[in-house]
């Protein structure tokens, strides 16, 4: 906004405090110098004007914060979990883990509080820099920090012979001029995915190449874990051997290894400068350029027991990466009659659970918003719920006990529907 | 840190590791909560100057325990325990009420309902919902909005307040004046007593058997029940939405234009008023309105009735002389009604914010607004004391009145104390009532007296006869000031 805007914009409060009295201008002067009373005297990470901004907020955002809607719990609400945050900055409360637990199990980083929020922030990011804070003060709580040493040891979610089946089958895409970065929940739990992509390149004629022995993980659970260092020395190394090679583009099949090497990645200083999508966007390009089609799924004998069929938007590909309408748009082409949009869709979507480090400290609790999850769509009658991440795809098949869906990702289905 | 505690002038007594035992067999370990973060998180409502209190280190009031309720059954083995132990029971929606009426004064348990959150059923022959009430009004309002119908009740709290906070609180929202305050959507409710009785009245249109139980319970922040179900009434969704927009030069020929408007029995679904100050800080100092007072109407429902509604209107703001300022001004109010931001600008440097809504029958309208603004602007440290209309019948409006400022020489408290009750002895006076839909909390204790006259002893005996020791949501209601 201009300065003349903005002048225009209080030009009222400009005019109501010319007529105060001078010992109410005096009180307002001294309110003014004594706002840096309400910040930490040591310099921090945290985004403390914010912190306060949210703490001291009728939390107006709650109602879409999947935390919360599934503890019931004040503590974890949005502008609770803030004014926590602005608590242990202020040394205010103790640092111990009843106090620093309900900032890492009350927040699955969705963003889905940003959509409300009048200052534009979501928690979550705001809640990164109090984890960062906290783990430079060695006092975040065991599990956290072991969490943090395991991606210390692995460079990955997982140990590496986790990743044997995935890395076999990435040996295929062996040159090109696109790269593949796969995501540690896929190589870990869903090598089908990696086949999918390949067929979808075989078809498409594009030339991949990945690199399984040489890429780390993209550092986005260090940055939840408050390990920046770690996450610095993951983005540095996946940075170096990314920009050795001859490539046009990068694709992830996960959305926060996508956003981490798209928006995060120039954040921590380590610009790839080469475009990146996540593969909703990558097979819409396809599509878009006739280098691929498929055919309607509702005329296959082998979808007759999945339809009606809806599509869950990851939150950090619908609100983070906004990459809302892609998916939609191949699920509409594949399934013309059968597709049922959810009502909490796009970038209304709502958590899987699994966001952030609550699946960490506190599984049950993920587990339930998985489950509220599932219940949205039961409400639609539909028999298929497919997405388009790795972590939302675990989740659901973790919580499907309680319910009868087939869960599927993309990829899989583009594979099996490709012409 | 030890956070200082606000409200803590005298705390109940009971054993609390007894207690703890209890609660857990009643409500299982991990519906109770001791813990102290969870105490902390339960140690405020959105009473303003709890901003204030937040960045000082200091909680409004703490309560003892948490515990969430699953059935009236659970709340019912509470209060029945709560009788023999004699601990304080508070209700506790989702704590966006600005006047402390959630804060556990004397200790005790906080009994949050939101995990009585369902959307039991729909009937659409009889246009009704049946909700248990720790739902959130938005949540509410979406899982109606995906049926094809609304409830209508849009306060500003949506976004962060509860189906039983509203009965609680006898709250209002933006669309009220075509769809009714809570205390005309409801049909019937089941609830539990202070002693633990679980009452449940029967859906009907209307009856004539007796008193209307439902309309002492309404309203009685949680001293006299705790509400635990609510069948509503609710209704398609409109179909089509018109928007208005008419700037006055004067108060007066707003508030006349308004009155006539439902003097014809047109009900748009919201009308407000601003006065000069509000509308240049809601809408901006464009010519047309600078220095009027700009009023907004939507109408909304059957397309014909819609058009009418727009029509007659328009035609009484025009003979009022009004401006037709057109559309721009209420999609600017659609796009910024839910933005509070200004607790979280003005706090940290000293400014306290507060908005006091009050009642008034037409023929005091006009005069209440100037007397109170004059009473406000008078208090040492007021820095802007602006109002407008949020509500209107066809017997008067509700006004709210806005004010900021800074402690010249007082505490903080001690100034908005100033404020308000400079503002409350100016509806008293006029002959309003103190209170639109924000109810009384601790804020308007004070005034209950000088509010109900000769009704209150009825209240209190009523109180006594309810909740003969005083379990639920204590200090509130009937027992004077809060300091």
């Amino acid at each position: 906004m201009s300065l003349i805007k903005k002048l225009k914009k209080y030009g009222w409060i400009v005019k109501a405090i010319a007529q105060t009295k001078f010992s109410t201008k005096r009180t307002m002067a001294k309110g003014l110098r004594n706002k840096k009373n309400y910040f930490p005297k040591k310099k921090v990470k945290a985004d403390v004007q914010n912190l306060m901004n949210c703490a001291l907020c009728p939390n107006m955002c709650r109602f879409d914060c999947p935390t919360v809607q599934a503890s019931k719990k004040e503590t974890h609400s949005p502008a609770m979990k803030a004014k926590i945050g602005y608590y242990l900055e202020m040394d205010y409360l103790e640092k111990v883990d009843e106090n620093i637990i309900p900032l890492f199990e009350g927040c699955v980083h969705c963003s889905g509080c940003k959509i409300w929020c009048p200052f534009d922030f979501a928690v979550g990011d705001l809640l990164d820099g109090v984890a960062a804070d906290l783990f430079e003060q060695d006092v975040l709580p065991q599990p956290i920090k072991n969490f943090s040493q395991r991606i210390r040891d692995n460079n990955g979610l997982y140990k590496k012979e986790h990743y044997i089946s995935a890395t076999k089958t990435l040996e295929a895409f062996k040159e090109g001029d696109i790269y593949y970065f796969p995501g540690c929940v896929t190589m870990g739990n869903n090598a089908k995915v990696i086949e999918s992509i390949k067929i979808i390149a075989e078809k498409s004629s594009s030339s991949i190449i990945a690199k399984p022995e040489e890429r780390w993980c993209c550092g986005a659970p260090s940055i939840y874990a408050g390990d920046v260092d770690k996450a610095k020395e993951l983005a540095s190394h996946n940075s170096e051997h990314i920009k050795s090679l001859d490539i046009k583009a990068i694709i992830c099949e996960c959305p926060e290894c996508t956003h981490m090497l798209k928006e995060q990645y120039p954040q921590l200083g380590f610009d790839l400068k080469i475009p990146v999508y996540h593969v909703a966007e990558w097979v819409n390009i396809l599509l878009k350029e006739k280098k691929i089609a498929l055919k309607n799924g509702e005329e296959l004998v082998d979808y007759k027991d999945s339809l009606p069929i809806s599509f869950h938007d990851p939150c950090v590909l619908a609100r983070k990466l906004d990459v809302a309408e892609q998916p939609t748009e191949i699920m509409k082409l594949m399934f013309p009659e059968k597709f049922k949009e959810n009502a909490y869709s796009k970038e209304n979507t709502h958590c899987c659970g699994f966001g952030g480090l609550v699946n960490i400290v506190n599984p049950d609790l993920a587990l339930k918003m998985a489950k509220n999850r599932l219940d949205e769509f039961s409400q639609d009658n539909i028999k298929t719920i497919v997405t388009s991440c790795p972590t939302c795809w675990y989740s659901f098949m973790k919580a499907n006990e309680n319910f009868e869906f087939e869960i599927r990702d993309l990829l899989e289905i583009i594979a099996e529907l490709i012409e | 840190m030890d956070f200082e505690v606000v409200y803590n002038k005298k705390s109940a007594e009971f054993d609390k590791t007894k207690l703890a035992k209890k609660l857990i067999a009643i409500f299982g370990e991990a519906n109770v909560s001791q813990k102290e973060i969870d105490i902390l998180s339960y140690s405020k409502d959105f009473i303003l100057l709890s901003a204030r209190w937040t960045l000082d280190g200091k909680v409004a009031a703490k309560p003892d325990f948490i515990v969430w309720p699953t059935s009236a059954k659970q709340i019912s083995d509470l209060l029945i325990l709560a009788n023999k132990v004699k601990v304080p029971i508070v209700p506790f929606g989702a704590g966006s009420g600005v006047v402390g009426g959630a804060l556990p004064i004397l200790g005790g348990v906080i009994v949050d309902m939101k995990k009585m959150d369902k959307l039991l059923e729909i009937n659409d022959q009889n246009l009704t919902a049946t909700i248990q009430t720790g739902k959130n009004g938005m949540n509410i309002e979406r899982d109606l909005n995906n049926k094809g119908y609304t409830l209508g009740h849009i306060p500003q709290s949506i976004f962060t307040s509860t189906l039983g906070g509203y009965l609680a609180h006898k709250a209002a929202g933006q669309f009220s004046t075509k769809y009714g305050k809570i205390e005309d959507m409801i049909i019937s409710f089941e609830a539990v007593l202070p002693t633990g009785e679980i009452i449940k009245s029967k859906a009907a249109p209307r009856t004539s058997v007796g008193p209307q139980v439902d309309k002492l319970l309404i309203g009685s922040e949680g001293t006299l029940a705790i509400i635990t179900e609510a069948t509503v009434r609710i209704w398609p969704q409109p179909e089509k939405r018109a928007l208005v927009s008419f700037a006055f030069e004067k108060m007066e020929d707003a508030l006349n234009s308004v009155r006539e408007i439902l003097r014809k029995q047109v009900y748009p679904a919201v009308v407000r008023i601003y006065d000069s100050d509000e509308t240049e800080r809601h809408f901006g100092s464009e010519k047309n309105y600078k220095d009027r007072c700009m009023t907004i109407f939507v109408c909304e429902g059957d397309t014909d009735v819609v058009a009418l509604e727009e029509k007659v209107t328009k035609q009484i703001c025009l003979k009022n002389f009004g401006i037709d300022c057109g559309e721009a001004p209420v999609e600017h109010w659609f796009e910024t009604r839910f933005n509070v931001s200004e607790i979280s600008k003005y706090t940290p440097i000293g400014v306290i914010v507060d908005t006091i809504e009050v009642a008034i029958m037409w023929d005091g309208a006009a005069n209440l607004y100037y007397e109170t603004i004059k009473a406000m602007k008078k208090v040492p440290g007021v820095v802007t004391a602006t109002g407008y209309v949020s509500h209107a019948y066809p017997q008067g409006v509700g006004f709210y009145f806005s004010f900021s400022g800074v402690p010249d020489k007082q505490s903080p408290e001690g100034f908005s104390k100033a404020v308000w009750d400079i503002t409350m002895e100016s509806t008293v006076k006029s002959g309003g009532s103190i209170a639109h839909h924000h109810g009384v909390g601790v804020v308007r204790s004070a005034w209950m007296e000088a509010e109900w006259g000769s009704i209150m002893p009825l209240l209190k005996k009523i109180k006594k006869a309810l909740d003969p020791k005083n379990i639920l949501n204590p200090g509130k209601l009937y027992d004077g000031p809060i300091e």
